[in-house]
């Protein structure tokens, strides 16, 4: 178990350097002068020149990729050419939003996703399949922001029900902010509830066609028994799976939705950033968010022994 | 048991009638979504040869108009005509999706190949392909089109790239299951070379499951165009897709949120079909289901 | 042979089935799957239900225990009593509740019948639990109980195991308590040693008779196995295409089969009586194995494992013309030698030579030309022939490889499937138009386009019914006499190797243990673990085809 465990974060180990000589080069190696790109048409030599010494563009890559990563284990991520602040400050100052958004997102996700393909698959092939197999086929087909500015208009403009925009910290005052997380959570959420239910559908098919869901309906079990105690808990790895690596659709979407709702998380930091060509912002970004990524895999991929006692090599 | 069974046996004659060629038959659902998506794709394709306006015409005096006989979805913020730029946008949006289709089907079918079957090569590629799974493929593409400029070409690019270790990893895992089957192992006893067995035998099996996960790329691949513009970092506007048309129009989306309904109809049923198609080609080719049925 | 001779006269039925029809859910047209079928079965009593795949025995079992795949099956007629209750009238609330109480059922496949993520005690317990009131203690005590019963080794430990720690006995040994634990007057058990070796087919089918006699339970026992009905049935109900063709009480349907059906089904198993010995002329060595040992389980950085031994010091040789069967139960390595001499995978040690050449050692590249000398016949049809190529395509893809002209190829094909027994439009077709027997003629059509030496069959005839096994194996004779073949035949079946070997191995664990002419082996084995395997050949004292007792091993 603890072999298994520690195969696995070794296992990490190459991905994440992958993932940043990745990040690095993808600057360094644009065609053009990066520093112009950065820059923008209207850059004066001097602007040229302070981005180049700032990024330290003017030493050979080795050294630069050298340097840059003995930054990152240190926790820095460099300078924002804009704000002139620290990388890692920015994003402490923006994260939590993102991070309560992201997570009642994802409690809202599985609990309404899980039971809806648990239903699609012992009723397969009936209107509960095909209305839950059309509500995942119709989340996989808005754009995010359309679904977004939807609500917005349903239940802001027209009913009134909810506000339009903003946030509120849950510290400060938990009702506003549950009123201002909603909407952005269901819109979040859709997406993520279409692909969810879509595995545990086919995966519960699969399951609910071996032989052991036959000798547990010959004992004379419920047919509840049967669907949570027996077949949900054998089609579960793939389900885990499909969390784990939606998990980049999830940050996808949350740099959509806090546009559209203007909220102030890392989301919205990484567009302004992009916008303004605030490099070191963008790459601190990508490189956190792939981290984050390959973490929560490798939480669930050890989570999978948990499940199932046959992984435990 | 018996009263139940008479009832249903006056029925059958009818029902037969309607499930007549089972195999053939496409459900309504995905017969629609053929036809919307063909006309779809004849309305974008034949645009040119029928819209009303030139989709960058400027009209100063005619901004943010409603629909009338001359402009028959209004105009946008510039008084362009809305019609003509959301099928005119269309073009753009499809060849942008199918593009992004063929390009990582065809590079994921080669690295999925030899990944699948050269041992040697396999854990550095599948170490790869991990790492760009890792990364988030908007960030990615906002990158990658913030650095190389708002053309056509890096959208598509950087639509692709997140989109091949998904193809990688399909190919791989058919290829993987299919070397152990009993007829390739007979293929190497009669002395089949390696890169015989590869494109004979093992290939074709990866054929359904990619027409199945191109469509799906396919229908990505405009969603993302669509994200990408919204963003700020997609096509440039002389080029209309419906993304971007979506983006401008966000603006106004109070005062005119027909601006954002109408290219985004069109996205999603244009998606909406894409899927449907997609899904159903799957329940068609998926042997497994089809064992499970007969 | 002893058989049953129980009398069941007067003894109330327990689960009697009246005309019952299944037909294919939605479609009365078709033909249905249970066409009338009516029998009854006796407390205490077991009735065999005998026949080929496709005759309906195991619908008939799911159809008694409410278990048919609603969307493909369903019961169109008749009535199906347990007692006086007839179950097809049941709401399924009630039928479930029938279920372990009244009625039971134990699988082919102990392997995927378990819940592979629950310990297997919980699985026994839930049956408790879900159809009794009882303190926690007394459910423990009373699986515990059930659980020696079965005779489990060290029932603690195995009520906390999880199936995969468990062997296919054991589980099967699980699968049995599982279903006898509430003490059902009716025991349904569809091929439940089908899946295992002989030996541990031996220990299951005298545990189903001890708790039978025990409990007094009916068992309705659905076999393929004309040995296993001779060992274990009171009555035996003979099926064929939906229908029951023939019933009677064991040892008169075994003296005395009335129908035509009955005579062929029993004629084609094969006798454990070895072939007449064929001379064996000075012919020279086709294939030569000297020293054979694979060891698998590397133990890598942070992975430590013993290593196994699947096969070690094996040596043999096959004259041209003869056949040598490689004999053992599963994990005994037989396929692991087959895999090695058809360099599908590499020996660790050892030599291989087929005629003079050593392939044992050959790299990849410089293997491929002589490939065509040793060929293969694998076990399983369904998969031996790639279903996107037309059979003509198959055949011809060694000799192509060889570079034989295309044309010359074709027609060579067609003389091949003549030379098989299957029609020459054959060679347009595609696998799945073709039975599992006509497969299998043309996997060896394939095998044999290639003129080898050797011709290695793995299992080749295990997946089909005895009456294709029969014609199969004549037919692999008969190529042999033509073509003077050598084969190397892999089977965990003693009557098959007995049909049709010249000399027979016997493998365990990776070892030869014995070695000798077929006659010997079968005859007078010396090893022991020989001798228990003959000893655990089901009905091994009857001459099923001629319809009477096997003349003492003396013959």
């Amino acid at each position: 178990m603890i072999g298994y465990i520690f195969r696995r974060v070794l296992a990490v180990i190459p991905v994440i350097t992958i993932v940043a000589v990745f990040v690095f080069l993808l600057l360094r190696l644009t065609p053009g002068d990066p520093a112009a790109i950065i820059a923008g048409d209207a850059a004066t030599p001097a602007q040229l020149e302070k981005i180049r010494t700032s990024l330290g563009l003017n030493d050979p890559l080795p050294v630069q990729f050298a340097t840059w990563v003995g930054h990152l284990f240190q926790g820095d991520l460099g300078i924002s050419l804009i704000s002139n602040t620290s990388v890692s400050s920015m994003i402490a100052d923006r994260i939590w939003p993102t991070i309560n958004i992201a997570i009642m997102t994802i409690i809202l996700s599985v609990v309404l996703a899980v039971p809806m393909g648990v239903l699609a698959a012992w009723r397969h092939r009936t209107w509960a399949d095909y209305a839950v197999m059309s509500f995942s086929v119709l989340g996989f087909s808005v754009p995010v922001f359309v679904i977004g500015y939807i609500f917005i208009q349903v239940f802001s403009i027209e009913l009134r029900w909810l506000p339009v925009q903003g946030y509120t910290a849950p510290s400060q005052d938990f009702g506003k902010f549950l009123s201002k997380a909603i909407l952005p959570c269901l819109t979040l959420a859709t997406i993520y509830v279409a692909l969810i239910a879509r595995m545990t559908r086919a995966s519960m098919l699969e399951v609910l066609g071996e032989d052991f869901v036959r000798t547990a309906r010959a004992k004379g079990v419920s047919e509840t028994v049967v669907l949570f105690r027996h077949a949900l808990q054998n089609a579960a790895v793939p389900i885990l799976t499909i969390i784990g690596t939606g998990f980049a659709l999830l940050i996808s979407g949350v740099v959509v939705t806090e546009s559209v709702f203007n909220i102030p998380g890392i989301g919205r930091l990484t567009v302004d950033a992009i916008l303004a060509r605030d490099y070191p912002v963008i790459q601190a970004m990508i490189l956190l968010t792939s981290a984050l990524y390959v973490f929560i895999n490798l939480l669930i991929d050890v989570s999978y022994s948990l499940i199932d006692p046959r992984i435990r090599y | 048991m018996t009263a139940p069974s008479q009832a249903v046996s006056h029925l059958q004659p009818v029902l037969r009638l309607l499930s007549l060629p089972k195999r053939m038959r496409l459900g309504v659902g995905p017969m629609i979504a053929a036809v919307v998506l063909l006309i779809i794709v004849l309305a974008s394709l034949f645009a040119p040869l029928y819209i009303p306006h030139d989709p960058l015409a400027i009209d100063a005096l005619n901004r943010l108009k409603g629909p009338s006989d001359a402009f028959p979805l209004g105009t946008d913020a510039f008084g362009r005509d809305l019609f003509s730029r959301v099928v005119m946008g269309g073009r753009v949006s499809l060849f942008i999706g199918v593009g992004a289709a063929i390009v990582s089907v065809g590079l994921g079918l080669v690295i999925g190949l030899v990944s699948g079957f050269f041992r040697s090569a396999d854990a550095v590629i599948m170490r790869i392909m991990d790492s760009l799974m890792a990364i988030p493929s908007i960030l990615l593409a906002i990158a990658l089109v913030a650095l190389n400029g708002p053309s056509l070409w890096s959208v598509i690019c950087a639509i692709t790239i997140p989109e091949i270790p998904r193809v990688v990893r399909l190919v791989r895992s058919v290829v993987l299951t299919s070397r152990e089957e009993p007829y390739v192992e007979a293929a190497i006893a009669l002395g089949s070379s390696m890169p015989k067995i590869l494109w004979q035998h093992l290939m074709p099996n990866t054929l359904a499951p990619l027409t199945v996960q191109g469509t799906y790329i396919c229908a990505s691949a405009i969603l993302v165009e669509a994200i990408l513009s919204f963003l700020g970092a997609g096509v440039s506007t002389e080029i209309p897709t419906w993304g971007n048309i979506m983006a401008e129009g966000r603006l106004y989306f109070q005062i005119k949120p027909m601006l954002i309904f109408w290219p985004g109809l069109m996205l999603s049923l244009c998606i909406l079909s894409i899927n449907l198609l997609g899904d159903t080609a799957r329940d068609l080719l998926d042997p497994r289901l089809k064992k499970r049925e007969a | 042979m002893k058989f049953s001779t129980k009398s069941f006269d007067g003894v109330p039925p327990v689960l009697s089935i009246e005309n019952l029809t299944v037909g294919l859910t939605g479609n009365p047209a078709a033909k249905p799957v249970l066409n009338g079928i009516s029998f009854q079965i006796r407390a205490g009593e077991t009735l065999c239900l005998v026949g080929e795949s496709g005759s309906g025995k195991s619908v008939t079992s799911l159809a008694a225990m409410g278990l048919l795949p609603k969307s493909a099956l369903e019961v169109t007629g008749g009535r199906i009593l347990l007692q006086d209750r007839n179950l097809l009238d049941l709401s399924s609330r009630q039928m479930r509740d029938m279920r372990a109480r009244h009625l039971s059922m134990v699988f082919q496949e102990p392997m995927t019948a378990l819940n592979p993520v629950m310990r297997v005690g919980q699985q026994i317990e839930e049956v408790i639990n879900t159809h009794t009131r009882l303190s926690q203690k007394d459910r423990q005590k009373k699986v515990l109980d059930i659980m020696e019963q079965v005779h489990l080794p060290d029932v603690e430990r195995i009520y906390r195991s999880y199936p995969h720690q468990l062997s296919g006995g054991q589980r099967q040994r699980i699968m049995i308590a599982m279903a006898l634990i509430l003490e059902p007057q009716l025991l349904i058990a569809d091929e439940p040693t089908t899946a295992l070796d002989v030996t541990t087919q031996r220990q299951i089918l005298s545990l189903i008779s001890e708790l039978q006699a025990k409990h007094g339970t009916a068992v309705l026992f659905i076999t393929h196995d004309m040995g296993v009905v001779a060992e274990i049935a009171d009555t035996v109900q003979v099926m064929k295409h939906g229908e029951l063709v023939e019933q009677a009480p064991v040892e008169t349907l075994l003296r005395h089969p009335q129908m035509d059906y009955t005579r062929k089904l029993l004629q084609a198993v094969p006798s454990l009586t070895p072939r007449p010995a064929r001379e064996t002329a000075a012919a020279a060595s086709a294939l030569t194995v000297q020293g054979l040992r694979k060891v698998y389980g590397a133990s890598g950085w942070l992975v430590n494992r013993e290593p196994t031994n699947a096969a070690r010091d094996v040596s043999f040789e096959i004259p041209r013309g003869r056949t040598l069967g490689i004999v053992g139960e599963s994990g005994s390595g037989k396929s692991t030698v087959a895999r090695c001499i058809m360099r599908l995978i590499d020996p660790t040690e050892g030599s291989v030579k087929v005629g003079d050449l050593e392939i044992a050692t050959l790299g990849r590249a410089a293997l491929r030309p002589h490939r065509r000398h040793i060929q293969i016949v694998f076990q399983d049809p369904f998969r031996s022939l790639n279903p996107r190529w037309t059979v003509g395509r198959s055949l011809v893809e060694g000799p192509l490889n060889c570079g034989q002209d295309k044309q010359v190829a074709m027609a060579k094909a067609r003389e091949l499937l003549a030379l098989v027994g299957l029609p020459a439009d054959a060679i347009d077709r595609y696998p799945h138009q073709f039975s599992g027997g006509q497969r299998q003629r043309i996997a060896i059509a394939r095998a044999i386009a290639m003129e080898p030496d050797v011709l290695v069959a793995d299992e080749a005839v295990s997946a089909l019914d005895v009456s294709v096994q029969d014609q199969v194996l004549k037919l692999l004779d008969e190529l042999q006499q033509k073509l003077g073949i050598a084969i190397l035949f892999i089977t965990h079946d003693l009557r098959v190797a007995a049909q049709i070997c010249d000399e027979v191995v016997v493998m365990q664990k990776g070892r030869i243990v014995e070695h000798d002419t077929a006659a010997n082996v079968l005859g007078n084995p010396k090893h022991p673990y020989t001798k228990a395997l003959i000893d655990a050949a089901p009905g091994r004292d009857w001459d099923f085809a001629n319809f009477r007792e096997l003349k003492a091993a003396s013959a």
